[in-house]
């Protein structure tokens, strides 16, 4: 029977303003952190903001992301969006956090939208599948916890 | 990172778009007969033929790798024309990006 280990970071909203409160940058920017996205069985890597999104059934990976990454496209998914339905391209990609390890997304949507919002990466409920969320509005502090196999 | 501008993003997803041109093609003249005896399952597609319906996502893509491996797939749900699914209501509604 394989062992299983558990990972945890805390992380802490950036400040943008002088005086600015954690609480208020939380609010603002949401609670982004530095990840790796990298193209599986590749060197292909690239260091990019991303933001944790617990509305999202779906990982989204900026197509910025994808052209750099050259990722490999498996599958297209129909998705609801204000100006109606659209049809996105999907991408097996690799995600690294520091101290928490790698996340193995499947079908990371294609955003067409997301850099614009200076994110390379939207991590999904599918990210979250094997952690946990804790959001802490207050101290302008959350924390990501993960379970890996061994 | 630099963000597209709107005409090179148009031209990034018309190149995603086309990677699997001939598999979509393929996918869209299938879907009706499928939605009747394969709906809601995610089929595989490599060129002009399927490869089996799946259960998941994850299921079908670890039958492509197999199959494939490191070569575009094209793996999508069997859905009723017009079935999509809301990806992000904050995204994609706009909550997120609010100028103050």
């Amino acid at each position: 029977m394989g062992s299983s280990s558990l990972t945890s970071k805390e992380f802490e909203a950036a400040t943008e303003l002088p005086g600015q409160s954690k609480q208020v940058a939380l609010i603002r920017k949401g609670p982004r952190l530095p990840v790796q996205a990298a193209k599986p069985h590749t060197s292909n890597a690239a260091e990019c903001v991303g933001m944790v999104d617990t509305g999202a059934g779906h990982s989204a990976v900026a197509m910025e992301v994808v052209k750099q990454l050259a990722l490999r496209k498996v599958g297209e998914t129909d998705v609801q969006t204000q100006g109606g339905p659209r049809t996105l391209p999907v991408y097996r990609v690799d995600l690294y956090i520091e101290d928490l390890g790698r996340i193995q997304i499947f079908n990371a949507l294609g955003s067409p939208w997301i850099a614009k919002l200076g994110l390379g990466v939207l991590l999904g409920r599918d990210a979250l599948r094997n952690g946990s969320f804790t959001y802490d509005g207050r101290r302008g502090r959350y924390v990501l916890r993960f379970h890996h196999q061994g | 990172m630099e963000p597209m501008n709107d005409e090179a993003m148009v031209a990034a997803m018309e190149f995603e778009r086309q990677r699997t041109a001939t598999e979509r093609d393929y996918f869209e003249a299938h879907v009706q007969e499928w939605a009747v005896t394969h709906s809601a399952q995610w089929v595989l597609i490599k060129q002009a033929q399927s490869h089996g319906f799946f259960p998941t996502f994850e299921r079908a893509f670890e039958t492509g790798d197999r199959l494939f491996p490191e070569q575009d797939l094209f793996i999508k749900k069997v859905a009723s024309p017009g079935e999509a699914e809301p990806v992000s209501l904050g995204l994609l509604h706009g909550v997120l990006v609010v100028d103050e």
